[in-house]
């Protein structure tokens, strides 16, 4: 886990202080969020309890076919 | 309408090669499993129902020529609406890619290369797929364009090997009631793979007139292809063999061997494989990147790439537990999931268009009108964006 996080804010934070100091505040916010969606399924990786993504939409599916008449 | 950068051939190998893809990697021991002795018979109607699919994809990008998926979302429903439709279509080119380099680094481990661990062969692979889509489709198309001929002769000839120990006694008996009942009851096949090439939609802009007739002559080419796969398989290994293996292609060509001189061929098919994985990959990497790149319109290129590939190569371990929930997620949910973004949101945006022209209105008109940033960058040279061509819509 340590590991982990010695990679990848180095990596991140690098990348997002550059684009802010490039004054580029819609690049920073664009790369800011890819950052935090890669850090939440890398956190599980490293954790190895990784986010099934298909369960996820699995249960996505089931909420839509429940809310429709047929469900 | 945008820069016209690559032919109506090179779009029809990239549509060939996008549909086959992964599928003879994973999809023929369940296809197999459904159709039995008939399976063959199974891409046959899906890559019908394919075509009929992309008649929805073709008028829709009609309605809006010169502009991509990402862009007829915005010019569609505004640019709240369209951006969360955009970001959505993100994130469903990400997770097809997700499978694509999970069965890429499943296969690998399974049979070439065990002790590497998965993601070493993710970040491989994104690293050049990123490359290759920061060069922009004309590369892509071209290096798929260049690879086709490298990939099919050897492929047929490796097959045509491999029929040696070919019986017509395991088609017998042919199309009886209730495998043919297993044929049209597997739905899968619809999702996976023919829903996905809504993806090429990202492609559309770029190519060279006869569009919508490239697409579907790829599709009918793949579905072909996959067939006569299928039917070698069944001709050559047989059904019950077929079912049990979990790469049945590459078990096929693992058995060939003439007179000890040509040997170990499995290694061929392999390549072959791992190349046609590749160029899905790098359509859908290149469909991911662009969704965000016109919709978000960032001017640097660069940190866009590094975020979709972290992305990418965190869905790929995190896609599916293993093999069995993989399979009980194609057989309940692949086409669900994958008709939302191929019939569900196109069959949106065409309604809402239909309705503003039947209102007399231009579709797109003050609505996401910066929807056409850079897409004429389709070289990834010189991104200008936020100044690419206004979005010609309204057909």
């Amino acid at each position: 886990m340590v590991a982990f996080n010695l990679w990848f804010f180095p990596v991140a934070g690098a990348v997002l202080v550059y684009l802010l100091v490039k004054r580029l505040p819609r690049d920073a916010a664009l790369f800011f969020a890819l950052s935090v969606l890669s850090y939440v399924l890398w956190y599980g990786i490293a954790r190895d309890q990784p986010i099934i993504i298909t369960h996820l939409i699995e249960q996505g599916i089931r909420g839509i076919l429940a809310l429709l008449p047929m469900g | 309408m945008g820069a016209t950068v690559i032919r109506g051939s090179q779009f029809y190998f990239l549509t060939v090669n996008f549909c086959i893809g992964t599928t003879l990697f994973v999809l023929i021991p369940s296809l197999v499993q459904a159709g039995g002795r008939d399976s063959w018979l199974i891409p046959l109607w899906g890559g019908a129902c394919g075509m009929f699919f992309a008649l929805l994809w073709i008028w829709l990008y009609r309605l809006y020529p010169g502009l991509s998926l990402a862009q007829i979302s915005l010019a569609a429903l505004g640019r709240p609406l369209g951006t969360v439709v955009a970001t959505l279509y993100y994130l469903h080119f990400s997770v097809i890619a997700g499978f694509v380099l999970r069965n890429l680094s499943d296969f690998l481990t399974g049979t070439i290369l065990p002790k590497t661990p998965g993601p070493v062969f993710h970040i491989m692979f994104l690293a050049v797929a990123s490359y290759a889509a920061a060069q922009g489709v004309e590369t892509i198309a071209r290096l798929n364009q260049l690879l086709t001929p490298l990939l099919a002769f050897p492929f047929w000839f490796v097959i045509l090997l491999a029929t040696v120990n070919w019986d017509w006694s395991r088609f017998v008996p042919a199309f009886q009631p209730e495998t043919l009942a297993g044929v049209f009851r597997f739905h899968t096949i619809l999702g996976f793979p023919f829903l996905e090439p809504v993806a090429l939609l990202m492609i559309f802009p770029f190519v060279d007139g006869k569009t919508g007739r490239m697409l579907m002559a790829g599709i009918a080419t793949a579905a072909a292809s996959i067939s006569l796969t299928v039917f070698a398989i069944i001709g050559s290994l047989g059904v019950e063999r077929t079912t049990k293996m979990t790469f049945p292609i590459y078990s096929l060509v693992q058995e060939v061997a003439v007179n000890d001189v040509i040997i170990n061929i499995q290694s061929v098919i392999s390549i072959i494989l791992l190349t046609l994985i590749f160029i899905k990959l790098q359509v859908l990497y290149y469909a991911a990147f662009e969704t965000l790149r016109q919709t978000f319109r960032p001017v640097m290129r660069w940190p866009l790439l590094l975020g979709v590939s972290m992305v990418l190569a965190g869905i790929a371990p995190s896609i599916i537990e293993n093999g069995i929930q993989n399979s009980e997620w194609r057989k309940n949910f692949t086409f669900a999931h994958d008709a939302i973004f191929g019939l569900g949101f196109p069959a949106l945006l065409l309604a809402v268009t239909l309705i503003r022209l039947a209102a007399g209105k231009r579709p797109g008109a003050g609505r996401g009108v910066q929807a056409g940033a850079g897409a004429r960058s389709a070289t990834g040279k010189g991104a200008q964006s936020g100044s690419g061509m206004g979005p010609r819509t309204g057909g």
